[in-house]
């Protein structure tokens, strides 16, 4: 069809991290930031092992896979979200530049983080 | 008699005139009213100040949505703005934003009924059926709530002033004809939706929106148009899937 948008690639990838976001982050915030504090027994115990908790719980391959893929989908939807609010505040840039150099830009974090897991 | 200094409120109203180099602001004092709105001050200072000043409205009570304006630099229909709101003042009145100025408060909206024409905002039969006159098309109470909000549009065009994206894209459809389009796609009496895909998505159809959702905010009849572009993306990308990965199941 002429003049058909390929937007919804990237709408539906914004779509899949919003998701995403609104129903891991506050699992994770939890997890790793308010759990222990409240005396949540699992977490209280994992954190009293200290970094080797977590640590132990990321050399699970499958856990880092997952938390890769929340992450990167994270960042793609947050990489959309820039991208349509320098067109909204009349960033003069061909959208084919803006593409680029914000999925671009999620595309690489996206990379370190990958990076980052790896190391674990 | 009553001695008593009368209230007034300063008003700084848009003026412009074609013949004119630059627009200008021009400043009037209007009594307070508590009962007054926008609109009766627009009309006092014609009648008794300024004949020149030029304006649209009509029915003054928020159904024939022509009297469309940015009231202190927020889009409103004037005869909804009450001037208790904005005591002491002044009131700055200018013509709707991202639409051409005619003169003084009143805008070009050529653009924009090319737009809503584009989207076919009618019912659409493959049967031409709408023609019959005696054709009964009977709706259930969900059916008929599944679009019912997106038609009690009056094209005011009030979401088209709040949009940040009708404000660098003279191509954009807009909210309003988008919230029509999808009126008529929700309506189980239509049989349109084909006819109206190509326009719908486009870049400058549903997929430029960036889902600001001020258009839903400054709607005076509680329109949700950006919801309407949301329901319209999903569908929108259901499709461009389908098209992509079985192309066999989508008709030419």
């Amino acid at each position: 069809m002429r003049g058909r948008s390929h937007e919804p690639i990237w709408w539906s990838l914004f779509g899949l991290g919003g998701i995403t976001a609104a129903l891991f982050a506050p699992v994770m915030i939890f997890v790793v930031g308010i759990g222990g504090a409240v005396g949540w027994d699992a977490m209280t115990e994992a954190l009293a092992h200290g970094e080797d908790g977590i640590g132990a719980l990321l050399r699970h391959t499958p856990v880092r896979a997952v938390l890769g893929l929340i992450l990167a989908l994270v960042t793609v939807h947050a990489a959309h979200r820039i991208r349509h609010t320098l067109i909204d505040l009349h960033v003069h840039a061909p959208p084919a530049v803006l593409i680029v150099a914000s999925y671009g830009a999620a595309a690489v974090v996206s990379a370190l983080i990958a990076v980052v897991l790896a190391l674990f | 008699m009553s001695t008593a200094i009368e209230t007034t409120i300063k008003f700084e109203v848009f003026r412009y005139q074609p013949d004119w180099d630059e627009p200008t602001y021009q400043l009037y004092d209007v009594p307070y009213r508590e009962d007054w709105v926008v609109l009766d001050a627009l009309n006092y200072i014609k009648d008794t100040v300024d004949g020149t000043l030029t304006y649209r409205w009509s029915c003054r009570m928020g159904v024939c949505g022509s009297c469309g304006a940015m009231v202190n630099g927020y889009p409103k229909l004037t005869c909804a703005a009450f001037l208790s709101e904005y005591m002491p003042g002044p009131i700055r009145v200018e013509p709707l934003v991202n639409f051409n100025v005619e003169r003084d408060l009143v805008t070009s909206i050529e653009g924009f009924m090319e737009k809503l024409e584009s989207v076919q905002p009618w019912i659409i039969r493959e049967d031409g059926a709408t023609d019959d006159l005696k054709s009964e098309y009977l709706q259930t109470p969900d059916q008929h709530a599944a679009y019912q909000q997106f038609s009690m549009c009056i094209n005011c065009l009030l979401c088209y002033a709040a949009c940040p994206v009708s404000s660098h894209s003279d191509e954009f459809i807009g909210p309003a004809a988008l919230a029509l389009a999808q009126r008529y796609n929700l309506d189980t009496r239509d049989e349109g939706v084909e006819q109206r895909r190509d326009v719908i998505l486009k870049d400058e159809g549903i997929w430029e929106c960036s889902f600001v959702g001020e258009c839903s905010a400054v709607c005076p009849k509680h329109v949700d148009p950006a919801g309407a572009i949301q329901q319209a993306k999903m569908t929108g990308a259901i499709d461009y899937y389908r098209r992509l990965l079985m192309p066999w199941t989508v008709k030419s």
